[in-house]
């Protein structure tokens, strides 16, 4: 004898009235149109059909809002990429302007399973993507706005909430530390922070306007002699 | 034009169809699970509320890692305001218009204080439908640095807002067991909660949504070349700056991590499927709490793992879970409530 029965023989709650026709016919309306939207999504959140995106691009509105639109969450957790490494931003306050520093995010002390570790983890992931997509744009908006949070912090912070911060400049890097293949460790490469481990993806240089607040970022070139517009932005 | 005969099959096919759909969605159902699902979803909640305490400001304030203009240009909708996009994005957050940090403190632990109500049952109806708009704001402030687990926490709490997610094991509940107290005298029963069509509905639609995004897991492992040759494993496992346990030493053996990598992907793809399967149900859940188990333990997704096996209870039958859970809270919860109660009263 299941629960079901036995609950019902000892106290008899009262019976929820069913649904009429019309309402199970509105809800199923609904419910098919919900699953549907589901469906598209999840069918195309990583590789997607012209198809897909132009439904995904229709639905947007439903989908978005809802956040059931995955659109390139890492799902698969890796395919062994070039991005799919431990990437972190490095932002390096240059000296000869105020104190030297070096800020790493995520920060090393963190614990790596909490959430607010990944968030930082996920930046530098975005940015290393976009970075080795050749996507100059996306990696230099990103990195405007870390550098201009860093060095306002970093202003604030050494010397007081009116600084002279003429000439204010660093260097923001995303590096990757890249992976042991286990036939390193067949061959004795035993310490994966060997230095041979580390890249670079992306490197800019950043600063900061007097007078203005306005913080400009350039971008390295890279082997490949490229590099991107210079972009700046307001305080 | 067809004979009766010919067409009699189809119309029955047909109406086992309707059958079918009307017993999977429209029968009534034990709210309990929904309860179950609410209070561990809400701690859940929490947890990504309470991360953002270190680095609220560093993320959202006035001079913060993204302003809402920097995530405007990255998801393509403009900077003066989510409906006048250049492509599209629907993003829409109170977080994107406030400007100072007193304000975003404010409006931080109030969203604390309303995923407690929530996770507590406080006016559930209510406090359900404010968590999730106050998960969706979190999310659309900065969709660039969320990560797996936000979409199945939010799709989690979405459709708890359909069904009575406060019908049991909340503060509702007990309001309203003291209310009854209060107004008749007690036949020794206690008050049953009322099954319904809205909690199965509200049920149903976690089961589908998840076996679903299980599917989509296996699915696009597949796309990869790396899940094929079954070194996927290795690649988390040397993850240094993320993983929670280190695992180097499996590097020795290949077979073994061969194994575990075409085991996910086995895993996932036969879930999505056969978890539709009565019989085949209790296994894939106990393997779920070891995969999940095990994915935490070389990714650090922690809050992912977390939230994808509170999201796996919703394919435990509810009366099993009145049964084992639900009715020993409360058992004990009377007990507790007598012992307290001054003697006459």
């Amino acid at each position: 004898m299941n629960m079901t029965t036995t609950r019902r023989k000892t106290n008899n709650p009262p019976h929820p009235t069913p649904l009429s026709e019309t309402a199970r016919s509105i809800c199923t309306l609904f419910l098919l149109i919900h699953l549907l939207c589901v469906f598209i999504c999840l069918s195309a959140n990583w590789i997607r059909s012209p198809l897909q995106a132009g439904l995904l691009r229709v639905l947007a509105p439903y989908t978005q809002l809802l956040n059931i639109d995955l659109s390139f969450t890492p799902y698969h957790l890796t395919h062994a990429q070039q991005h799919d490494v431990d990437n972190f931003i490095e932002i390096e306050i240059l000296p000869g302007t105020t104190d030297a520093a070096r800020v790493r995010l995520p920060h090393v002390e963190s614990f790596q399973g909490g959430k607010a570790y990944h968030r930082y983890k996920t930046l530098a992931d975005v940015m290393a993507f976009h970075a080795l997509r050749d996507d100059d744009e996306t990696t230099s908006t990103l990195a405007q706005s870390v550098a201009m949070h860093v060095l306002q912090n970093h202003v604030v912070s050494s010397v007081g909430e009116h600084p002279d911060n003429a000439g204010l400049r660093g260097v923001v890097r995303v590096r990757q530390h890249t992976l042991q293949a286990t036939n390193d460790l067949r061959q004795g490469n035993n310490n994966p922070s060997a230095d041979q481990y580390y890249r670079t993806a992306y490197e800019a240089d950043i600063g900061m306007d007097g007078d203005s607040g306005k913080v400009w970022v350039h971008t390295r070139p890279d082997e490949a002699g490229e590099a991107a517009p210079a972009a700046r932005k307001s305080n | 034009m067809p004979l009766p005969s010919e067409i009699t099959p189809n119309i029955s096919a047909v109406d086992r169809l309707g059958t079918a759909w009307n017993r999977f969605w429209f029968t009534t159902s034990d709210p309990c699970i929904l309860s179950v699902l609410r209070i561990l979803s809400g701690l859940i909640a929490l947890y990504l509320l309470l991360s953002y305490n270190q680095d609220l400001v560093n993320w959202f304030g006035p001079h913060g890692l993204l302003p809402t203009e920097t995530v405007g240009q990255i998801t393509g909708a403009a900077s003066t305001g989510p409906f006048t996009n250049r492509s599209f994005a629907f993003h829409v957050s109170h977080l994107d218009y406030i400007t100072s940090e007193n304000a975003l403190w404010i409006s931080h632990v109030l969203a604390i204080l309303v995923v407690l109500a929530f996770t507590v049952g406080m006016l559930t109806r209510l406090t359900s439908v404010l968590s999730f708009l106050i998960l969706l704001a979190y999310v659309h402030r900065a969709p660039i640095i969320t990560g797996l687990m936000e979409p199945v926490l939010v799709m989690v709490v979405m459709y708890l807002c359909l069904g009575p997610a406060g019908a049991c094991l909340s503060v509702d509940a007990w309001h309203k067991s003291r209310g009854r107290q209060t107004n008749g005298p007690s036949n020794g029963q206690r008050p049953q909660t009322q099954d319904s069509i809205a909690a199965n509905i509200s049920r149903r639609l976690i089961q589908v949504h998840l076996s679903g995004l299980y599917l989509t897991m296996g699915l696009t492992k597949l796309s990869g070349d790396t899940w094929w040759v079954g070194q996927a494993v290795w690649w988390l496992i040397a993850h240094t700056e993320s993983r929670l346990v280190d695992l180097t030493f499996l590097f020795r053996y290949e077979y073994l991590l061969n194994a575990w990598t075409h085991a996910i992907v086995l895993f996932e793809l036969g879930t999505g499927i056969l978890i539709w399967n009565r019989s085949l149900r209790p296994l894939l859940l106990w393997l779920a709490v070891v995969h999940w188990v095990a994915v935490a333990s070389i990714t650090g997704l922690v809050g992912f793992s977390a939230v994808m096996l509170v999201a796996n209870l919703a394919f435990i039958e509810p009366h099993w879970l009145r049964c084992n859970v639900t009715n020993h809270v409360t058992r004990w919860y009377e007990r507790e409530d007598r012992s307290l109660r001054p003697s006459g009263a």
